[in-house]
């Protein structure tokens, strides 16, 4: 023990050498006690070139503050993060010119800082001190890097949450003043980020200062502030008095929307969709439907596309007459819009859109679209639509989709594009639910069929997943009926992956089905397959085996899997020798020991003496078990 | 082929040391942490005491 510790005292002495500090520092540290002070530990800590161990040290800036206790950590700490250049502090006095400020660290570093800044409150001394922070996040939330600035902001927001009014008005506001007037565009982008947290805080009249610094940030020079502005002008739209939204704000949203770089006008559909949750139906048809019909025909596709992604929200913010009456055409254009990634992004959301609107319009206006989307010349376009598709059987009803839908369902399933054959099919169950399982079979059953037969084997794989579902939709007869055979027919796949699945299914529809069907159903079949000239379909048979065992019981076991097992250690081939051992490892617990002693022990027995490596390995595996 | 384990143990040796190293500086940094706190634990009692 008292070794142990020396050897580390001596280690720590070695590592002030190691970390290579100038020796005036050096030696002012060793003079006292300063060599633990908080500070200088901290400096020496961020002097390392390797950046986990900065980071890490940044990530334990709370135990220095702790260490440092309340009024040291505001009177030392904070002014050496802000990158002061000398220090005074106590005894210790480190000439910091040579060495480099923590602000001008890697932008990693920086995102730690300014994520740990925002914890410091309670160690500075509480809200009432919080007001030291201000200063350093100010000069992170003008940083370079977009996600220190990010982190600067939420650390920011959390702060002023907690600051005393006092503070707030004093300090906070001067702060978010200067940020939105700073002469570099990523401290005025930052401040758009502190709006929406402030305004609430304010006296009315710095409410109209922070309206007024707002408005200047949306028609700022920079598209970048100007994109912030945008990402940031619903949620502050929310804080404010709907009067004065309406006299303010909406200018800004209706000049930010006609904006003349694409990636500010995007911006807009969102706050589209937030303010007009705030403004009446009647208000909404005359102040946002306007910018929505244009955006919906923006030359631009991403600002199309943003309108099909956030059109479900947009019928909802605008209310059930304005989506009748306009949104419904507008959709139509986009469904049949120039771009396949708008067209995908409509097609998305076709099913939420007939469920907000009457089943009559659908028909009328949405249906002929989906008709034609479902022969669009772009495969995802298909995909997309294949995906939703299935959700309209219940909207529509039984009839019409038997009229309308089953038509483009199966068009849909005998697609060129595997995707969009396998969306289909995951999604059969919710047009089971409204048509029947009789008309289900009906129809769509030969085409699934047909599936289980594709050429692509992740599209037979996909249908083999779905079986023990569709199974027990069916029920036996039917299944035994239409869908037995094929599951046969898997088990001599060509492709590896299928035979598995295919095993695999076997035991799942022993599970719905029992084990008496299987007695009778699957297990003659699985054994005919024994005598299979290629040695791959024979062990097909051992796998099944393997498989089926752990559901059919003891008695089938011994009865039929054995008998099989002991034909096959016969085998020509090693490789079902050996899996005719792992097979006897699987079934071993599963039956009792006079059984394995007086049956399976022979086998292996007899495998032992193989002379082939791995059959003994295997073989000798599997008596350690017996 | 000799030539090229030769080249890989002589590698993967480089990075044990580098870790090495670095788990070392850890430690170290570790260390003075605690030895920051004891000592400002040790202040903070004598401050403590001498009120009582």
């Amino acid at each position: 023990m008292i070794t142990t510790m020396l050897t580390m005292i001596r280690y720590s002495h070695l590592a002030i050498f190691e970390l290579s500090i100038p020796i005036s520092v050096y030696l002012s540290l060793s003079s006292t006690d300063s060599d633990d002070h908080p500070i200088a530990i901290l400096i020496d800590e961020l002097k390392n070139d390797d950046i986990q161990l900065r980071l890490n040290s940044i990530r334990k800036l709370q135990s220095i503050a702790k260490a440092l206790g309340p009024d040291r950590t505001r009177a030392e700490l904070i002014p050496y993060l802000q990158g002061r250049t000398t220090l005074y502090i106590d005894y210790l006095l480190v000439d910091l010119k040579n060495t480099d400020s923590v602000l001008e660290d890697e932008d990693e570093v920086l995102v730690a800082l300014s994520e740990e800044l925002g914890k410091l409150t309670d160690l500075v001394g509480g809200v009432e001190h919080a007001v030291c922070l201000l200063h350093p996040l100010q000069m992170l939330a003008g940083a370079e890097e977009i996600v220190v600035r990010e982190k600067a902001v939420d650390s920011l927001c959390k702060i002023v949450q907690d600051l005393p009014q006092s503070t707030f008005d004093e300090y906070f506001l001067p702060l978010l003043f200067n940020l939105s007037k700073a002469d570099w565009f990523t401290s005025r982008a930052s401040a758009c980020g502190l709006m929406t947290v402030s305004y609430p805080r304010a006296s009315a009249e710095n409410k109209k200062t922070l309206r007024k610094s707002f408005a200047t940030l949306c028609h700022d020079e920079t598209p970048m502030v100007r994109r912030a502005a945008a990402t940031n002008l619903g949620n502050f739209a929310k804080q404010i008095e709907k009067d004065v939204v309406k006299s303010e704000i909406l200018p800004l949203f209706l000049s930010l929307s006609g904006d003349e770089q694409d990636s500010v006008r995007l911006l807009g559909v969102e706050n589209c969709a937030i303010i007009g949750s705030m403004l009446t139906n009647e208000e909404n048809g005359q102040l946002i439907l306007p910018t929505l019909r244009q955006s919906s025909q923006d030359k631009s596709w991403r600002v199309r596309y943003m309108v099909a992604h956030l059109f479900k929200e947009l019928c909802d913010s605008m209310g059930p007459e304005i989506t009748k009456a306009e949104l419904v055409g507008a959709f139509v254009k986009l469904l049949k819009d120039s771009e396949a990634e708008v067209r995908t992004e409509a097609s998305l959301r076709v099913t939420e859109v007939c469920s907000l609107i009457s089943k009559d319009m659908s028909t009328k206006q949405i249906l002929p679209c989906i008709r034609d989307l479902v022969s669009d010349s772009s495969q995802h376009v298909r995909a997309a639509l294949a995906q939703v598709i299935m959700g309209l059987a219940p909207i529509f009803g039984k009839e019409d989709t038997l009229t309308h839908l089953k038509d483009l369902f199966l068009q849909l399933l005998k697609d060129d594009f595997p995707d969009v054959r396998l969306n289909i099919i995951s999604k059969l169950d919710s047009v089971n639910k409204v048509i029947g399982i009789e008309m289900l079979s009906q129809s769509l059953l030969p085409a699934i069929v047909e599936l289980a037969e594709d050429q692509q084997w992740r599209v037979r794989l996909a249908v083999i997943d779905y079986i023990p579902l569709l199974a027990s939709q069916l029920g036996v007869e039917f299944f035994d009926e239409k869908l037995g055979n094929l599951c046969m027919t898997w088990l001599g796949d060509p492709v590896f992956s299928i035979r598995e699945a295919a095993t695999n299914n076997l035991r799942k529809l022993t599970e719905v089905f029992g084990v008496e069907w299987a007695k009778s159903n699957i297990i003659p079949k699985v054994l005919t397959l024994h005598s299979h000239p290629n040695y791959l379909y024979r062990m097909t048979t051992l796998f099944a085996v393997g498989v089926l065992s752990p559901v059919v019981g003891s008695d089938v076991i011994a009865s039929s899997m054995i008998p099989l097992l002991s034909k096959m250690v016969l085998d020509k081939v090693p490789n079902i020798r050996f899996n005719v051992a792992k097979t006897f490892q699987i079934i071993i617990p599963l039956v009792d020991s006079t059984v394995v002693q007086s049956r399976v022990k022979p086998s292996l027995l007899k495998l032992i003496e193989d002379p082939d490596k791995d059959v003994k390995f295997y073989a000798n595996q599997a008596l350690q078990l017996c | 082929e000799v030539d090229r384990s030769h080249w890989v143990s002589e590698k993967s040796d480089l990075i044990l040391e580098s870790e090495r190293k670095t788990q070392e500086s850890i430690k170290n940094d570790l260390f003075r942490r605690v030895r920051m706190l004891e000592y400002a634990l040790h202040q903070e009692r004598l401050k403590n005491n001498q009120t009582y």
